[in-house]
């Protein structure tokens, strides 16, 4: 058996518009293995929920080559084997846009045990869901026969967890899953993927711009900038030695609130934002951000270097 | 007082719903002082955006307000006629609305909403826009301008406001309707409008929930660069613990419609001492690492029938009888940090 869950090789998605070809996602490659959490960060516009959607088969890419479990799974998602689509779910970002508001709670979750043919009768079906609702945290007997728009938003994304945990995939693509959640509820649905990451060996995609989430869930973090990879380390390495001038910008405009989490800050002055992915600028895409941007950045753009054991970066000044 | 700007008084106040009359504000009480910058937090449906509407009169038809009083520089705005409110409005409260998508015209450029905002706002009623200043320009060379502005003027003036929010390319901006911009864009437009006047009182309701944290850092920069100079009050209503902490001299606890905390903004974040402030506080994911606390079990109440007593005590790890039946008041525990629980 692979130690890598998902190989991803030069993956490429351009979208063509009005104005110009959009690159959403440009040139990446990486590996994901088996039972970790692997984070993706940048700011809006980055890329990063298109490459959740490509691996999850929404959009086709336009190049590259993904693996999953060894199994090349690039083309288009009606030619994906329905056991490959049984083994990969995703949670999205906005909970009430992703729940049907005419079903109930019931007709959501067993949906895709029917598809799957994971069982065979109503009364199974009724066991199963209630099982899986108290898996996240859910009273099956208060909430099984609702609709969505009864739900609260934290309940919403409860059950849109438990739609994707039915089943039992072995990856899940989580889509910046508890950005439109209360602080309060945020902690509980944190909780209840950490539980159910442990007990049903899963391994994730987590997609956020929140650095305070990704620190505390994921075991490796990757930076994501114009559709490109920025930095790549284990989480601890990524918080306490961040090198890439672009991290440290986002590390440094995380709003803290303690006395420790602020020394974990480098100084540095924030400014700019991301530019329009139609008109990306040459060489190193951050340069015209960059506090130490020097003429090489201007002309050739850098590739993902191992700086030190495990620990890539995109940038000339360091590397 | 002179040099109060806004005083809200044991309002009370909620909206008529199909079920019943839901009791939302159970005596609110808030105080903002000359150049102060007060943070209000507390988890959704907590009343925060009802008492912030209820300040310029902007709630829903289906409110109710059942008593107390909200005083605007001495003046009692529930007492108000209609035409002292729209003056209120243009001249005394700036509100950054929560919701941009909701709050902008989709019928309408943005350039024409920017442009509106500056004529009411910032000239003294001579100099409103003229819709036939071009074509008189054109027609009659030697016409003298009689103080009105004209389309550029205001453009510039625009085009400058959002340059000031951070938007990368301003001119397309101002060229769109709000369908054509993103969430991001749309609240920085709206952040854009409440500073092309600054007035005496700023209301930021939830102002950069759509912004990235690069942007919300620079945003909230500029606002607060802004207030300093001319020493101007603002109340910034946000869950984004992290941001509050950064603005603000005072913080407000609100949960369940009622203040249940109040002090200065070291004193929340190093000694908070109200349960659901201490689970606030908990719940924010830290750089540090340490994973995650357990989050305030339970949920917000329900209005229509809400808890008798403490409205916190359902949720609350140390309640007891006490809680459930008496409904504590704002007690000063140390000097300047107030705190309603029977615990205090």
């Amino acid at each position: 058996m692979e130690d890598n869950m998902l190989k991803v090789k030069n993956l490429k998605k351009y979208f063509e518009t009005d104005s110009g070809i959009v690159k959403a996602v440009d040139d990446i490659s990486f590996k994901i293995k088996s039972n970790e959490v692997f984070g993706l960060v940048g700011e809006s516009g980055s890329g990063k929920s298109t490459t959740g959607k490509i691996l999850m088969g929404i959009h086709s890419p336009t190049k590259g080559e993904i693996l999953f479990k060894g199994k090349d799974i690039s083309t288009p998602t009606r030619e994906r084997s329905l056991s490959i689509k049984k083994d990969m779910n995703m949670v999205f970002q906005d909970p009430g846009g992703s729940l049907d508001p005419t079903s109930t709670v019931f007709d959501i979750v067993s949906l895709p045990l029917k598809i799957h043919g994971l069982v065979k009768n109503k009364k199974e079906t009724v066991k199963r869901v209630y099982k899986l609702l108290e898996s996240v945290d859910l009273d099956p007997d208060r909430f099984m026969y609702r609709r969505p728009n009864d739900l609260g938003q934290g309940e919403k994304q409860a059950v849109a967890i438990a739609r994707a945990i039915a089943t039992e995939p072995s990856f899940v693509v989580l889509d910046e899953p508890t950005s439109a959640l209360d602080v309060s509820i945020q902690a509980k649905i944190m909780n209840i993927l950490i539980e159910l990451q442990d007990e049903y060996d899963m391994t994730y995609l987590f997609i956020t711009h929140d650095l305070g989430l990704m620190r505390n869930i994921a075991t490796r973090v990757a930076i994501m900038y114009l559709g490109e990879f920025m930095e790549l380390a284990d989480t601890h390495i990524f918080f306490e030695e961040p090198l890439h001038p672009y991290t440290k910008l986002l590390l440094s405009s995380f709003p803290t609130t303690t006395e420790e989490e602020e020394k974990l800050k480098p100084d540095m002055e924030v400014k700019g934002e991301i530019p329009s992915a139609i008109n990306i600028p040459s060489g190193c895409k951050f340069h015209t951000r960059c506090p130490f941007s020097e003429n090489i950045c201007k002309k050739e753009k850098p590739k993902l270097i191992e700086k030190k054991n495990d620990h890539y970066v995109a940038c000339h000044i360091v590397n | 007082m002179s040099d109060k700007i806004l005083e809200i008084k044991n309002l009370n106040a909620g909206y008529e719903t199909y079920r019943g009359v839901s009791h939302v504000l159970k005596n609110f009480n808030l105080e903002v002082e000359k150049g102060e910058k007060i943070g209000v937090i507390g988890e959704s449906g907590c009343g925060k955006t009802t008492t912030m509407q209820s300040v310029n009169q902007i709630l829903p038809s289906n409110a109710v307000i059942k008593g107390g009083e909200i005083n605007f520089k001495g003046e009692n705005v529930l007492k108000m006629k209609e035409k002292e409110l729209m003056k209120l409005r243009k001249k005394g409260v700036n509100m950054i609305p929560q919701d941009p998508s909701a709050s902008l015209n989709p019928l309408y450029k943005v350039e024409t909403q920017l442009r509106d905002v500056l004529e009411i706002s910032t000239e003294d009623g001579t100099s409103y826009y003229n819709p036939f200043m071009n074509l008189f320009k054109s027609k009659f060379k030697n016409l003298k301008n009689d103080g009105r502005k004209d389309k550029d003027y205001y453009r510039e003036k625009s085009l400058k406001l959002l340059e000031d929010v951070k938007l990368s390319d301003p001119e397309r901006v101002l060229d769109s309707y709000p369908f054509q911009l993103s969430g991001g864009m749309k609240q920085r437009v709206c952040i854009a409008m409440s500073l092309a006047s600054l007035k005496d009182l700023l209301i930021a309701d939830e102002p950069t929930t759509n912004l990235d944290v690069t942007i919300q850092h620079q945003v909230l920069n500029l606002i607060k660069n802004l207030l300093d100079k001319e020493n101007l009050s603002a109340i910034l209503v946000s869950q984004a613990l992290g941001a509050v902490k950064k603005f603000v001299d005072k913080i407000y606890v609100v949960y369940g419609g009622s203040v249940v905390e109040v002090g200065t903004t070291e004193t929340i974040f190093d000694d908070a001492f109200h349960p659901y402030t201490q689970g606030l506080i908990e719940c924010m994911p830290k750089l540090t690492g340490g994973g995650f606390s357990e989050g305030i079990a339970g949920q917000t109440p329900e209005y229509v029938n809400p808890p008798t007593g403490c409205r916190f005590y359902p949720r609350c790890p140390n309640s007891s009888n006490e809680c459930k039946n008496n409904t504590p008041s704002l007690i000063e525990v140390e000097k300047n940090h107030f705190v309603a629980c029977e615990g205090a």
